[in-house]
Formats: structure tokens, C-alpha cells, sequence
């Protein structure tokens, strides 16, 4: 049975992954996201369903013990990933794994991002660093993208996208955006746009 | 669903800005359904709003230079959707005559590999098509394919991300094509379980 936490949670889930969508931080269904409403558990998007058909009853509980899972659903197949964030930061209560486009610059030449906005470094840190390359979905992806998160907000993951994390989805979505308007100003401005 | 609603559904994504304001060419979808290829152009107006009497039934032969040789590729593909568009960085990639490398997991999984650059023949689309998603034609532009509408409308969106990343890469090193094997594994793991669930979800509407 849902409580009312979990309803708004739920809610949430839903709302940010449309965000997501809308701001093209994400395409089609990649990409997921996930809350921590208490110690046993997280509440995850499910794999293969697009943001804009996301309902809260598509949002799937997950044990993050035993990673058993309830409803019709599958959880997203990043679930090891989320799971071994929320067992090494108990400050985290939410996750948010986008391919956006100019954070992949950086996922793809395996470089981290220096953070040249102060204002932006005051609230992400003054480098994002970069995890080695793990297959997705791997245990491997997991450790190795945790070990370079550490105590930061927001990670690059090599040849693949960004991890930000939060005490709330407003928070990691709003990590989200400023890495990703630093990492696109840090690009043009050598690029020449 | 009609087959213009059903398109009007998955193709919004089309209608971002890489794909309307600095495009080389406008873009046409191609479906399979009920035995016959049916083609959608949006005259320059957005797939959202698609009308009925922008869908028509293919013409071979009679097509543009663009789609004549595309839509041929297509009948003889096991694939049910194909985009053909020019947005600017594949584009760019398509003039330079580089294809785009696989960089990014997403391309590998979507795409299968590389999007290799190859003449506007229906038998060189094709042979460029059996392995692989995406290819860049000369005198087409970026032609992706998938098991639905929205797969291949995806695999447009991928590829071109992938061509902007892998031309802006170079200011801070240059973009690192992944390993072969790992691009091998990683399409072998979407083709047997995430594709399928997308399919679950998006062939039920595409039908």
C-alpha cells in the first residue's frame, strides 16, 4: 500500500522525468532517475517507457538489498548504479542520470569538466569529475561511477552521460542544469559559437 | 490510430531546433504497414501537427532523388520505420565524407557501430542498413531505421548528437571511438532486452 509520501514521490518521478524530456537533457527513454523515501528502499523510473507516458503508477519499488521489485514494470537498468550511490552517500535522497548533450562531450573525450561560472562551482564544486567507462547496467559502471562521484554533486560517466545527485529530485535536476549550461558554455566558447 | 496520428505521436522530437532551424534539408519518415510503404512530409510545418493528407502511400520510382532510393533500401529492410533528415552536424560530417564514429554508448546500442558515409543507391543503403541504424547518403542526408516509428525517429536524434560531440570533442582532445568488442556487447544487450521493451510499449500504438 501507498502512503501519501510515496504518492508524492511517485508524482514527482513522473513530473521531473517530463522535464527532463522537455529541456533535452534526455531523448526517447533514456537516461532514469530515483528517490529514497526510506533506508530499505528506492523508488525508480521503469526501463523502456518514454517520459511523456510515465504515470506514477509506472514508478516501480525497489529493495535495494535484494533489488526485488514490485508491479508490472521493470525498474530501470541502471537500478545497481542508484543503489550503490544511495548505500555510499546517506545524504542523497535522489538521483538523476541524463545523456545530455554537452556533458557527453566530456563523457566522450573522458575529460572532467572545470566549472569556470563561480556561481555555478559554488553550488556543484569546482571540477565534475569523470568515472572510467563501464558497460551499462554492470557492476563496473556502479563502483567505478560512485568512486569518482565521492562526496560531489554530479559525476561525468565515460563515453555515456552525467549523474547528479540531491537531497531532493529540485535539487539533482537543478545540478543537472547548471553542469550541463557550464559544460555547453565551456565547449562553445572554445568553439566558437 | 490512423497512421498520421501515430507519427504525429512518436515525431515530436523531430521538431527541435537541430532538426527545423539549421537543418540542411526538411525530413520524411517512411512506414511499413498493411503490406504497403507509406511516406510523411510535413511541407515545413511540425510533425505535431501532422495531417491526414501528409501521409500518401510510397510511388515507386516516382519519388524525389532524396527518398527514390532510400524508399527502395526500405522494402527489402526487416525494418518497419525509416527517417530521412539533414540536420546540421551530420550533415557536416556527411559533406566532409567522415561518417561519425561511435564515441557514446547510446549509438552503440541504438545504432549498432559507425554511421558510414555511402552513394545515394538503393543497394548501397541497404548493404549500410543491414547492420546498422544509421547511415549518411550524399544527396540524402542522414537515414535511420528502427522496429517502429519511434525507434528510427530516436536513432535520427542519437546520431546527430553523436556528430555534433564528436566534431566539438577536438577543443578538448577529441572524442575516443569506443572498442569494437564493447559496441559489439553493448548492441547484442539492447537488441535482446531493451529494444523489446520499447517495442512492447510503442508497437502496440504503430499498429
Amino acid at each position: 500500500m501507498q502512503t501519501n509520501n510515496e504518492e508524492m514521490l511517485r508524482r514527482e518521478l513522473a513530473e521531473y522525468g517530463r522535464k527532463l524530456l522537455h529541456s533535452g537533457l534526455v531523448q526517447g527513454t533514456w537516461g532514469n532517475l530515483s528517490v529514497r523515501p526510506n533506508a530499505e528502499s528506492m523508488l525508480v523510473t521503469p526501463s523502456g517507457v518514454d517520459y511523456e507516458r510515465i504515470s506514477p503508477d509506472d514508478i516501480v519499488s525497489v529493495s535495494l538489498d535484494s533489488f526485488e521489485y514490485e508491479g508490472d514494470r521493470r525498474p530501470t537498468s541502471e537500478l545497481k548504479l542508484h543503489a550503490k550511490i544511495y548505500s555510499a552517500r546517506p545524504d542523497v535522497r535522489a538521483i538523476i542520470h541524463t545523456h545530455s548533450k554537452y556533458a557527453c562531450v566530456f563523457a566522450a573525450a573522458r575529460m572532467p569538466l572545470q566549472i569556470e561560472d563561480p556561481e555555478i562551482a559554488a553550488r556543484i564544486g569546482e571540477v565534475v569529475h569523470i568515472a572510467e567507462h563501464g558497460m551499462p547496467g554492470s557492476d563496473e559502471l556502479a563502483d567505478r561511477t560512485t568512486k569518482a562521484l565521492g562526496n560531489g554533486a554530479a559525476c561525468i560517466m565515460a563515453a555515456h552521460g552525467l549523474i547528479c545527485v540531491g537531497s531532493d529530485l529540485e535539487e539533482a535536476w537543478d545540478r543537472c542544469r547548471m553542469t550541463e549550461d557550464a559544460a555547453r558554455t565551456y565547449i562553445n566558447k572554445r568553439w566558437g559559437d | 490510430m490512423e497512421l498520421y496520428e501515430v507519427i504525429r505521436k512518436y515525431a515530436g522530437m523531430l521538431d527541435g531546433p537541430e532538426f527545423t532551424e539549421h537543418a540542411e534539408s526538411g525530413t520524411a519518415i517512411l512506414v511499413k504497414r498493411d503490406g504497403s510503404i507509406f511516406l510523411a512530409e510535413t511541407d515545413g510545418g511540425q510533425w505535431k501537427e501532422l495531417e491526414a493528407q501528409n501521409v500518401r502511400e510510397v510511388r515507386p520510382g516516382l519519388e524525389s532523388e532524396r527518398v527514390v532510393a532510400a524508399a527502395e533500401a526500405f522494402v527489402h529492410s526487416s525494418r518497419k520505420a525509416m527517417v530521412i533528415s539533414g540536420p546540421p552536424y551530420a550533415s557536416i560530417c556527411l559533406e566532409a565524407g567522415r561518417g561519425i564514429s561511435v564515441v557514446l554508448d547510446d549509438m552503440a546500442q541504438i545504432i549498432g557501430g559507425a554511421c558510414a558515409v555511402c552513394e545515394n543507391d538503393a543497394k548501397a543503403i541497404a548493404r549500410a542498413l543491414k547492420k546498422r541504424d544509421a547511415v549518411l547518403v550524399r544527396g540524402a542526408g542522414l537515414i535511420t531505421t528502427g522496429h517502429n516509428i519511434y525507434e528510427a525517429v530516436c536513432a535520427a536524434v542519437v546520431s546527430e548528437k553523436s556528430a555534433e560531440v564528436v566534431l566539438k570533442a577536438p577543443v578538448i582532445g577529441g572524442a575516443k571511438p569506443l572498442p569494437a568488442i564493447d559496441v559489439l556487447k553493448m548492441r547484442s544487450f539492447y537488441l535482446k532486452k531493451y529494444s523489446k521493451e520499447e517495442r512492447a510499449v510503442h508497437d502496440a500504438d504503430e499498429q
